[in-house]
């Protein structure tokens, strides 16, 4: 679909209510009443004029419960650290609800700006919150689009307490939401090609609290596992002593990650080929922080971005973050990339090449470490890493960068 | 999430208190028994998890089914006098019955919703009891009660529907709060509405302008071939006696003697019509001696509110009886009150003041002293009106010659052998007997006073005849009466007075009404209260003074009643009954007129005691002008302007309703074409709306001979369309890919790029092809 009308990228625009609003049912009732209205002067029966009058009054009162209902309503949103593209996520809204006698009901939210952030715009239904109470519902979204965006404006809409008229009210909350590319399976082949055993042999250094060779004793504490516990030394002087195992030190990987897509070149499909290739660092990054490497980040983030090699959740969570947030590089180019970050590459990090064209796998030199070169659109590549298939990497482009591609096309 | 198992229990007992309503509206315990017995099975088999829901084809011949039944009592000949109404009504509780049977969703439990509103609302127009008005505000609240949780599971369901909720990670403490408060926020919204709706109710009830209007629709309206209770022009044997075998009430009445409350020291004889004619109707499919009265129309006038009848004057030393009758709906033509109408006081009194004042037109015949209303018409609402009467021989103008000039046109075959047994016990003197001539009009009322004891003491009173049949066979009822049976009620009594009377010349007329004991007064509320049970016939002789009454009746005198807390209870209830008919079903622009003025009053009285204005300043200058306008002209004119608004505003709604219902079953249709008859129905609307440009193609193509596979996907079909001319072809797969991001990606398209799809199905149809079919 390279020749998409950009045009049709375009997702619906949120569904935003008006503040009030007639339904259908409301029309249906009014013309009934009417009638009623009829029949009564019609029969000058009395009763049906006090009937008439109810009406009235239930539609009157329809219009007046639906205001107290959003009136004093507070809503917090609870969101997850990040989101990830083509990955279900919980949005929590916390429904507190101020005033002091009158409950709210059947309260539907629906979050307006950054909307088209998801796949689906975010919405949810509260069924009551009585008065003074809190409660909290949840709204299932699917990023779509990888980044920073903000959420702020939202809609709180009901038709309690008969459906007859519709009333919303905007609000404005502002929260940071953080895509992260999508993560996909990484072929068990490529990490062992990073972690092979002749470079991982050599940088292997003794550290205690591993599982691996005898490296000390020390004092035996409450809660330890017992069967650490060196009976002999214990035996020898009267205090219970523990073993200390050496930890291997992990192989170090350092991705260099090149985003550039020249001018000339953009389009829908070479921006989908750049998301990707950033899809696949991230699923690299949290592949291989999961099999306890540590790994660093060099890329372009309108400078060069360079995150040394370590390990870690929060510090997966940095590069992670630092990928969801990469801007359209036109000009630094996979060669200036390695040029920049030569100072990274020693004997003991393997370096990892990631990009999206694959003719300039030639391009990189390697020096004095060992290289694995990742083309993003190759048949290896694709066999390397294994995405959903809901995941869409031409939707997953940021839409920022999404409205200067239609712009420039 | 929220479930329904609150919601059921409150269905059901507003569907029963809705059944409750009409059954007792239309006094009929059996659709009650028979509905109250259906809802709890059907209660039953749903809360014990056996319910399974008619099929549609079932309930809908259920359906027609009951239309049928409903019909043929409607128009059938069931022998029980019924309104339109309860027809209406029983059709409703059987289609209710059916629902009841047929419920899946939320779309069912909102039609019995409608359809209990629905027969309540009927019942409020055939009934004026307090009782039904308590059960109806109840109804109300209930209903408001069922109508909000109805809500709530259809918005909940519409919820889990559209967003895809899944199993909410919820802290305990929500779900407590789910549980444990929404019944009692529930209960406060429902409060909340039901006080809205009552002040609405009861400011519409007391503001809204009566009288202009009535009868606007009647040109639509099927006419009533019912009558519940009253005479007729014709009264035959044994029909007073089935009236008065009913409880059911018939009027209020409150008596002045002179300007003192008469407290139930008299019985009192309350007339409704009279007849003078005995014979047998050869026209009637069987015919039987009956009753029927002589046509007076050149002496009868019309009384309107504030009118008098002309040249009625109370006579010299008559005494004043004041009569304020509160009348319940009936099929009666006929007011009724004491004899002797009159009250031409000379001081503009109103003769007859008739509450609620709208349309209501009556008669008032001298001749016989009789009211009804014209035309002759079922009473279907309660009629207040005021009488004043003499409560004694009526005056007539022309008495003496009235009295020369009688001739009885009774049937002389019965009047024969009722003057041989008259003249054989030696009440009447044997006028045929030669040297007998006429009898002398100064004896009549002796004469009358003779035969009345007779009856009186010789004659036994029974309702029960059943084992006299034989006695009765091959003669006229009254004849047997006389010469065989020796018993009877009211009517053979009457019957038998009068013809004795007739047959030797003496003007007498059988006279039928209510008559009313000791018993009958209320002390609570001061007034009589009258019974089906206490309709009665009696005689009226005409002698030189006047029509005089006479009750030959036997053995209906009054057993004085102890007083017991039963009878207090009992006075009690029905003084309720009686306020609340007096002040709330005959509520009119009188009343409306009392209410502004009494607020005018109270802020007169407010403004100058605050801000100490002289006495004089009124808070409102003239109510009135506020409350509407005086002028008719103008108050006709602004009527019909709010009408022509009320009907115009009402159709247009139906006509939007309709086109919008047209519209959506065309889009409804069009989905199914272009295959998204899986998705939730506003979906498909939706998209329906959205893939106009599609079906389109879809009957372009179709047209041309290359008709979609039904096993064909929109992808596929379009491949297999490869054959085609190339932009053809291309534009296929534009336009099918365009159908897949809309169905599927979320995408919407703006009207603008609506029409240009449409503009692009236009332009294939010239790169098509002609019809070539494969």
């Amino acid at each position: 679909m390279a020749h998409r009308n950009s045009n049709l990228i375009r997702k619906a625009k949120p569904l935003r209510k008006q503040p009030t609003d007639f339904s259908f049912v409301g029309v249906v009732y009014t013309a009934l009443m009417l009638f009623m209205g009829l029949a009564a002067i019609h029969s000058q029966a009395n009763l049906l004029f006090a009937v008439f009058g109810i009406l009235i009054g239930v539609l009157v009162v329809s219009w007046v419960v639906s205001r107290i209902v959003l009136r004093k309503l507070e809503i917090r949103r609870i969101l997850p650290e990040t989101f990830t593209v083509g990955q279900q996520s919980s949005v929590q809204y916390e429904f507190e609800n101020r005033k002091r006698f009158w409950p709210s009901f059947s309260a539907t939210l629906f979050e307006i700006t950054s909307a088209e952030v998801f796949s689906r715009q975010p919405l949810t239904y509260l069924l009551h919150v009585a008065a003074g109470q809190r409660a909290m519902v949840s709204a299932q979204v699917i990023p779509v689009h990888r980044g920073l965006y903000h959420l702020d404006r939202f809609q709180v809409a009901t038709s309690f307490p008969f459906g007859f008229i519709r009333r919303a009210s905007d609000r404005r909350l502002s929260d940071g939401v953080l895509v992260l590319p999508a993560l996909g399976v990484v072929d068990r082949r490529l990490l062992s090609m990073c972690v092979s055993a002749e470079s991982s042999g050599s940088r292997m250094k003794p550290r205690r609290g591993g599982t691996d060779e005898f490296y000390g004793v020390k004092e035996f504490r409450r809660g330890e596992n017992p069967r650490f516990i060196y009976w002999k030394r214990s035996a020898r002087t009267g205090t219970l002593v523990s073993k200390e195992l050496t930890h291997v030190s992990p192989p170090r990987l350092q991705i260099f990650l090149d985003t550039c897509l020249p001018a000339g070149r953009r389009t829908l499909a070479g921006h989908a080929a750049v998301e990707r290739a950033i899809a696949m660092a991230a699923s690299l990054i949290a592949c291989t922080i999961e099999e306890g490497l540590a790994v660093g980040l060099h890329a372009w983030a309108s400078e060069p971005l360079t995150i040394q090699p370590s390990r870690g959740k929060r510090h997966a969570r940095d590069l992670l973050a630092a990928l969801a947030k990469l801007p359209l590089n036109t000009q630094f180019d996979s060669s200036r990339l390695i040029g920049s970050a030569a100072h990274l590459l020693h004997r003991d990090v393997t370096g990892v090449l990631i990009t999206p064209s694959s003719d300039l796998a030639s391009a990189c030199v390697p020096s004095r470490t060992t290289w694995v070169v990742i083309p993003s659109d190759s048949p290896q590549g694709r066999q390397w890493f294994t995405f959903g298939p809901e995941t869409d990497f031409e939707a997953a482009i940021p839409l920022d960068q999404l409205t200067s591609l239609e712009q420039a096309t | 999430m929220y479930d329904s198992r609150h919601f059921m229990p409150s269905l059901y007992l507003v569907l029963a208190i809705g059944l409750s309503g009409f059954a007792l509206a239309a006094d009929a315990p059996g659709i009650w028994l028979f509905s109250m017995i259906a809802g709890s099975l059907n209660a039953w088999l749903v809360f014990s998890g056996r319910f399974k829901p008619l099929p549609r084809w079932l309930s809908s011949v259920a359906s027609v089914m009951s239309l049928l039944i409903v019909a043929m009592l409607a128009f059938g000949d069931s022998g029980q006098p019924r309104t339109i109404l309860v027809h209406i009504g029983e059709f409703l509780v059987l289609i209710e019955g059916v629902k009841l049977y047929e419920m899946r969703g939320n779309r069912d439990y909102a039609q019995l919703v409608v359809v209990s509103v629905l027969l309540m609302v009927a019942a409020s127009v055939m009934t004026a009891s307090f009782l039904f008005g308590l059960l109806f505000a109840i109804y109300l609240l209930f209903a408001f009660y069922c109508c909000l949780l109805l809500h709530l599971k259809v918005e909940t369901d519409h919820a889990r529907e559209s967003f895809a909720i899944p199993a909410e990670k919820l802290s305990p403490l929500t779900l407590r709060q789910d549980q444990r408060f929404l019944l009692r926020s529930m209960r406060r919204v429902t409060a909340l509405v039901a006080v809205f709706a009552g002040v609405a109710g009861a400011v519409v009830f007391v503001c809204f302008p009566r009288g202009p209007g009535g009868g606007v629709l009647s040109q639509l309206q099927l006419k009533s071939d019912a009558a519940m209770v009253g005479f007729s022009d014709k009264v035959s044997f044994e029909q007073i006696r089935r009236i008065q075998q009913s409880e059911g009430t018939v009027a209020h009445v409150r008596v002045w003697r002179g300007g003192k409350p008469v407290e139930g020291t008299t019985a009192l004889y309350f007339r409704g019509v009279t007849f003078d004619i005995y014979g047998v109707d050869p026209d009637r499919p069987r015919p039987r001696p009956e009753w029927s009265r002589s046509r007076h129309r050149d002496e009868s006038y019309d009384v309107y509110e504030g009118s008098t009848p002309p040249g009625v004057l109370l006579p010299a030393g008559a005494e004043r009886w004041q009569q304020q009758v509160m009348m319940e709906p009936s099929a009666s033509r006929y007011l009724f009150a004491l004899p002797g109408v009159m009250s031409y006081m000379g001081d503009n009194a109103h003769v007859i003041a008739i509450k609620p004042s709208r349309t209501i037109k009556l008669r008032y015949q001298p001749r016989d002293d009789t009211i009804q209303l014209d035309p002759p018409s079922q009473l279907a609402q309660p009629l207040e009106y005021d009488i004043i009467c003499t409560n004694g021989p009526q005056a007539e103008d022309g008495t003496e010659k009235a009295l020369k000039a009688f001739k009885s046109t009774s049937d002389p075959n019965v009047l024969e052998p009722i003057r041989r047994y008259a003249v054989a016990n030696a009440l009447i003197p044997d006028i045929t007997a030669p040297g007998q001539g006429a009898i002398p009009p100064a004896e009549y009322e002796e004469i009358a006073r003779r035969v009345e004891h007779h009856l009186r003491t010789q004659f036994r009173y029974t309702l029960d005849l059943r084992d006299s049949r034989r006695e009765f066979a091959g003669l006229d009822p009254v004849v047997a009466f006389l010469t065989r049976v020796k018993k009877g009620h009211c009517e053979y009594f009457a019957s038998a007075m009068t013809l004795i009377c007739q047959s030797t010349g003496i003007p007498a007329r059988y006279v039928a009404g209510f008559r009313v004991d000791g018993d009958s007064y209320n002390p609570v509320g001061g007034y009589y209260l009258v019974k089906e049970s206490q309709a009665h016939a009696w005689v009226e002789v005409l002698t030189p003074r006047g029509w005089v009454t006479f009750d030959p009746t036997s053995g209906r005198e009054a057993v004085p009643s102890r007083a017991s807390l039963w009878q207090v209870m009992r006075d009690v209830i029905d003084y309720i009954e009686y306020q609340w008919a007096a002040h709330v079903v005959t509520y009119d622009n009188k009343d409306r007129d009392r209410i502004f003025q009494w607020f005018n009053d109270v802020g007169t009285i407010l403004m100058n005691r605050f801000y100490g204005l002289p006495d004089g300043v009124k808070f409102l200058r003239n109510v009135r002008d506020l409350a509407f306008i005086r002028n008719p002209v103008a108050r006709m004119l602004v009527f019909r302007f709010m009408l022509f608004l009320t009907s115009f505003g009402a159709l247009s709604l139906f006509g939007l309703v309709f086109y919008s219902i047209y519209r959506r079953r065309q889009l409804r249709r069009r989905a199914v074409r272009i295959g998204l008859e899986g998705l939730p129905p506003g979906r498909q609307v939706i998209l329906a709306k959205e893939l106009e440009f599609y079906d389109r193609l879809v009957r372009l193509l179709d047209h041309r001979g290359f008709r979609r596979p039904p096993t064909l996907t929109p992808r596929e079909y379009a491949a297999s369309l490869v054959f085609l001319p190339a932009a053809a072809y291309r534009g296929i797969c534009r336009l099918t890919e365009m159908l897949y991001r809309i169905r599927f990606g979320e995408v919407t398209l703006s009207t603008a790029r609506r029409r240009h799809l449409l503009a692009a199905v236009e332009r294939l149809e010239e790169a098509l092809p002609q019809a070539e079919r494969r």
